[in-house]
């Protein structure tokens, strides 16, 4: 691997010893804060009475049905997510100048708030006595509140707003670095506008898709106080039983648990990832 | 990758990175103690509550004993603390914890408290145990607004009939949510224990379509200040600050204790230092200060009958009549498997 590396660079402008030490750094950074824990919480989790944790939290109706849930409901906010960013990203990278600096400013504006206030704020404007019921209620519209909030909406349109950055972001990267040339070659051809986005601009925007999608439903997959405070109580989600586990119980569950978790996403994302592959062969 | 000398370069370099990281985590771990017996570090739960202790405890016990430090932490966590003990280096010195923790099941994380040093006659009854001493005397209290009609017992709080509204309940099985719901169902507070289960859940299911769960402190807060809930169990703290912003008041007929303590990391380099800081923080003159600061109740007796903690009628220890008293020792013991139960009901 380090080999393979030091190969495809040229020698002389870092060198393998450069080179290595590039590699190092990060390596040691990874063994030291990511896979010695990751190791330690695998050792802790078997702690009471090696696999039969692992027993019990898979043949454990109620773990099973958080874990459905936490992947439905990323699911969910993966799906709204890439609706709501495509034509956002678009639009993005369609602009320039000052324009596309306010737009991208006010996608990453939720980046500079908290979590917590930002959760908070969704749920002073979607409960019952929230600014969205009160002024519909106001205006005569309804009589009983929309039940906008403690649903699977309202935890779904305050994720997808807070994941939009996640997915924006490297979407509109990939935008930005599709040669436009192509998309007046295909207007040369006789392609139509519909035909040049959709065979020639999606296919290449593909990545950036894939890309944020990921990141979005891996993200999405263990959040906590979001789904705690504007979820259905009988949608929670598994990062809130851990964190109840780890904080009353003890290590042993919740670190299985956040195994079970993890081996589950991983083996989701390479069904997903030799799906890509399949189809990428087959269109080859 | 045939030759030999290929390899041994990077696992060269590799061991040179591992002992500088390895020589940077031991330097951070000696620089912690470098304050060595004259600096203690306690642990509290951050906030507007930690601020009253730091100027009621820690900066007064500064001040009392020159050349002592503390440094302070937040927030304290009974995960943090077992992970610290376990690898046997505890950095914390005096640890706050709420009622779940310090009990007898949890004697292998903390250090027995020292009673030739902290004064265990100047307690209220109850606050002295083995492995920890009550910081104050709190509760979780049924909260109401006072612009729609409020309940006065339990079995009222529970009656969606005669007092329609969301009520805002903690989504946490040892939070005081089961035994509201017996209390309300019939059983009398020397009854509760061992809880039946069963029977609580039964109860919570016939108010279910109007509870309003909270996670978090500040959710309780917001919930009755905003008037989604037109009632609600919260801890008293909470209670009291939506009522200063809201038409809230507490309804201190019955309300159920919730208390936090103080204990020392078994293993605590510190601990005679930290058993006289615990010392100092539950005597008189600190311990009023601290009621009057926060509005929470005095655990020392002669604080507590002060006449000028007792002039605010919001103050727990003020009510220890009415208060229900939480047992501590079956929770500690039942926690893991209610706690099951209770989330699979919550699920259904």
């Amino acid at each position: 691997m380090a080999a393979a590396v030091a190969t495809a660079i040229p020698r002389t402008s870092i060198g393998r010893r450069g080179t290595l030490l590039l590699l190092g750094v990060p390596v040691v950074f990874l063994v030291v804060f990511f896979a010695a824990p990751m190791v330690y919480m695998g050792r802790r989790s078997l702690e009471n009475g090696g696999l039969a944790g692992y027993v019990e939290i898979l043949s454990s109706p109620v773990h099973l049905q958080v874990l459905g849930n936490s992947f439905k409901t990323a699911l969910l906010t993966t799906l709204s997510t890439v609706l709501l960013g495509y034509p956002l990203a678009y639009a993005i990278a369609r602009v320039n100048g000052a324009l596309r600096i306010l737009l991208l400013g006010l996608v990453l504006m939720p980046f500079w708030s908290s979590l917590l206030a930002r959760t908070f704020s969704w749920l002073a404007l979607l409960q019952d006595t929230g600014l969205i019921n009160t002024v519909l209620n106001n205006m005569g519209l309804i009589d009983q509140p929309l039940p906008l909030v403690r649903t699977e909406l309202g935890v779904t349109i305050a994720m997808v707003h807070i994941m939009l950055p996640y997915f924006v972001l490297p979407l509109f990267a990939t935008m930005v670095k599709i040669d436009r040339t192509l998309l007046r070659a295909a207007e040369s051809l006789g392609a139509n506008a519909f035909q040049r986005f959709y065979r020639v601009f999606l296919p290449l925007s593909m990545p950036g898709v894939g890309a944020g999608a990921s990141l979005v439903f891996i993200l999405s997959l263990g959040f906590y106080i979001t789904p705690a405070v504007l979820g259905d109580p009988n949608q929670a989600m598994i990062g809130e039983v851990i964190a109840t586990e780890l904080q009353t119980i003890g290590f042993s569950r919740a670190g299985a648990l956040g195994i079970v978790l993890l081996v589950a996403t991983l083996v989701l994302l390479a069904v997903l990832g030799a799906a890509r592959a399949a189809y990428q062969r087959s269109n080859r | 990758m045939h030759d030999p000398c290929r390899l041994r370069r990077p696992i060269r370099v590799m061991s040179l990175l591992v002992s500088v990281v390895l020589m940077a985590t031991t330097a951070c771990g000696l620089l912690d103690k470098s304050g060595g017996g004259d600096a203690l570090t306690v642990v509290s739960y951050g906030g507007p509550y930690q601020k009253a202790q730091a100027e009621a405890f820690f900066d007064a016990y500064e001040r009392a004993h020159p050349g002592q430090t503390i440094f302070q932490d937040s927030p304290s966590e009974n995960a943090k603390l077992r992970v610290m003990v376990e690898n046997g280096n505890p950095t914390w010195d005096v640890v706050l914890l709420a009622n779940d923790f310090g009990n007898e099941a949890q004697a292998e994380w903390l250090e027995p408290i020292d009673y030739s040093i902290v004064d265990r006659a100047a307690l209220l009854p109850g606050y002295a145990g083995k492995y920890r001493v009550g910081a104050d005397v709190e509760g979780t209290v049924m909260t109401v607004r006072t612009d729609r009609p409020a309940p006065s017992t339990m079995a009222e709080f529970f009656d969606t009939a005669r007092f329609p509204g969301k009520r805002a309940l903690n989504k946490f099985s040892a939070g005081g949510v089961l035994e509201a719901a017996l209390l309300a169902d019939g059983v009398t507070p020397e009854a509760l224990y061992p809880l039946d289960v069963p029977r609580a859940l039964r109860k919570l299911d016939s108010i279910r379509d109007s509870i309003v769960w909270w996670d978090t402190a500040a959710q309780s807060q917001q919930l009755m200040a905003s008037g989604e809930a037109t009632m609600g169990l919260v801890w008293v703290g909470r209670a009291t600050a939506a009522a200063e912003t809201a038409p809230v008041r507490i309804n201190w007929d019955v309300w159920i204790s919730q208390d936090a303590y103080w204990m020392v990391p078994k293993g605590s380099p510190n601990k005679e230092q930290a058993m006289k800081l615990i010392a100092f923080m539950t005597s008189y003159g600190p311990q009023k200060q601290f009621s009057l600061e926060s509005g929470y109740g005095p655990v020392n007796a002669q604080a507590a009958a002060d006449p000028e903690v007792r002039a605010n009628p919001d103050v727990p220890s003020n009510h220890l009549a009415t208060r229900v008293t939480m047992n501590d020792q079956w929770w500690s013991e039942n926690l893991d498997t209610v706690q099951r139960e209770f989330q699979s009901w919550l699920l259904q």
